[in-house]
């Protein structure tokens, strides 16, 4: 039996053996270190103390239900005996691109094979009337990369097509997409870069971002993470909308309506200085213009009713709606978002 | 001492062999005894958990698809975690130059917001899990990763140097400095508790 006698608690919770006992323990471990404390019983609280410290550490770290477990190990197993498995591409879109351009897909993603391509062949077709094009369709499991003429890359993901011309010679770059993919473009303002999806157009000078378009579903979405995109109707620029970061459109096939509103989880549009969002005594109308800085947003507010607050707090990596949910309690006001603005309702201080 | 094997690393061993022999209950079961632990360990990288879910999707089935020329591994565990840091560090850095490369940005979005940041204040006692959570979550990513490897996955240096690519020594050094920042920010956390809770 090794001689453990005059380790510390500290030495104990890093000993291999002492944390394999604690967090996966066999038997022969359980064995063995009773043993050991029956025969230095003054070791016990220090022994403890230890296997309480590596348990805590441990359980610290559990991130997942019983339920999410049960839900994403049945997913595999579905994807497994699917000949073909289907990459999921939610999430990764969600930390993606600089400029993030999503057309909602809503949960046709797996069923997009069936549907007619209708909106896809409509542009395609009219796109071939006037130039050569090349069409390039990923059907594999990965995504494929996809050099346009003029250098811009263009990632497609498994399940997606897209269409442009051979050269891009015209007054603009156009491209048609069915399905999902990440654009990297080249800058030329003089060319600006469209993106035909579902009925909507994505117009961009040089910039990247993710456009998602399956033909089956009725709303489409834009989202903007930075830089600056223009969306409009297929058929008409009127009511073209101008997004900047942490804006969306959102674009109903059925009824036409086309709108903008605030994401519902704005990013920092700026990485923020460590201690910008330490508020000591600090005027509320300025640390909403720090708000309003960080993350690209609009705030309002009446001037004079905020006058006389300030405010006292350490915040860091709370979301935006957080943050404002704090001020606004300890100035006892409240905020609502209208299109992309927020408006604080004070009483003053 | 001889080298310790984590309690039903065993049965992965062997759940290993007959995935790779085509044997689809051992990949399924393979999968549910190892999903949490990837899971959690991928929390140290991200907070998105969708992401996340996806990273470890791409794992298995990449696994699945290539069965037949995968290595017979002895130490299925480890493996699954360097591939999956692998893929997660890959998506990630695919990721931000994304963010880098557009010309708008300017690259700003400098490590301000990211990971090697601490943002701790000491003057805090923690007392619940949910404090020692966040104060975990303060950590530098690296110093987060070794204390998983450590003390959720109970391996040792040699290990932890061999999943993350780094010397012995600087995992000593992350571990040290992990574990000063919790003392500092936990003083509860070496508490004496019931001893018999710990005897099953």
């Amino acid at each position: 039996m090794l001689d453990y006698t005059d380790y510390t608690v500290e030495q104990l919770i890093l000993h291999e053996a002492f944390r394999k006992w604690v967090l996966h323990p066999e038997d022969e471990d359980v064995r063995y270190w009773n043993e050991w404390l029956n025969r230095y019983p003054h070791r016990r609280a220090d022994v403890a103390r230890a296997a309480r410290f590596v348990r805590e550490l441990h359980d610290a770290h559990e991130e997942l239900s019983d339920d999410e477990l049960r839900e994403e190990v049945g997913k595999l197993a579905a994807l497994r005996r699917s000949a073909k498995p289907v990459r999921r591409t939610f999430g990764l879109f969600r930390v993606a691109a600089a400029v993030a351009v999503l057309v909602l897909a809503g949960y046709a993603f797996f069923h997009y094979r069936d549907v007619p391509a209708t909106a896809y062949e409509a542009q395609k077709e009219r796109l071939e009337a006037v130039s050569t094009t090349t069409e390039v369709a990923n059907s594999g499991s990965a995504e494929q990369p996809v050099t346009l003429p003029d250098g811009s890359v263009v990632t497609l993901a498994p399940g997606s097509r897209i269409s442009y011309a051979k050269a891009f010679d015209g007054a603009t770059r156009e491209v048609t997409l069915s399905g999902e993919a990440f654009f990297q473009v080249v800058r030329r303002p003089e060319q600006p870069f469209l993106v035909y999806a579902n009925d909507l157009v994505t117009k961009v000078l040089g910039t990247s971002f993710r456009i998602r378009a399956f033909e089956s579903d009725r709303e489409v979405k834009v989202i903007v993470k930075t830089g600056k995109v223009s969306v409009f109707r297929n058929k008409t620029t009127e009511g073209t909308l101008f997004l900047t970061p942490n804006q969306q459109a959102t674009f109903d096939r059925e009824d036409g309506a086309l709108a903008s509103t605030l994401v519902s989880r704005p990013e920092p549009v700026v990485a923020p200085s460590v201690h910008a969002f330490t508020f000591d005594h600090t005027p509320v109308a300025e640390a909403l213009g720090t708000l309003g800085k960080v993350y690209g947003v609009e705030i309002d507010y009446d001037a004079r009713a905020l006058e006389r607050c300030e405010i006292n707090a350490e915040m860091d990596r709370e979301s935006l709606f957080e943050k404002l949910d704090l001020i606004c309690k300890a100035i006892d006001a409240r905020y609502e978002v209208t299109g992309t603005k927020i408006i604080i309702h004070a009483k003053g201080c | 001492m001889a080298k310790l094997v984590p309690h039903d690393e065993a049965l992965m061993a062997e759940l290993w062999v007959r995935f790779k022999a085509g044997d689809e209950q051992a990949f399924d079961l393979l999968t549910e005894r190892r999903y949490r632990t990837l899971f959690n360990y991928a929390t140290r990288f991200s907070k998105d958990r969708e992401f996340i879910k996806d990273c470890i999707q791409d794992l298995f089935l990449e696994l699945w698809n290539r069965r037949q020329s995968i290595v017979t591994t002895p130490y299925v565990t480890i493996y699954l975690i360097k591939s999956l840091r692998n893929n997660l560090l890959r998506k990630q850095k695919q990721l931000r130059q994304w963010e880098f490369s557009q010309d708008e940005w300017d690259g700003e979005w400098s490590d301000g917001w990211t990971v090697e940041e601490e943002w701790i204040s000491s003057e805090f006692t923690h007392e619940s899990q949910a404090s020692l959570r966040q104060a975990i979550q303060a950590l530098p990513r690296r110093q987060q990763e070794v204390i998983f490897l450590k003390f959720y996955e109970g391996l040792s240096n040699e290990a932890i140097a061999q999943v993350m690519e780094v010397e012995n020594q600087t995992v000593a050094n992350f571990l040290y400095r992990a574990l000063s920042q919790l003392r500092n920010t936990m003083p509860a956390l070496v508490r004496v508790l019931a001893f018999f809770l710990f005897f099953p």
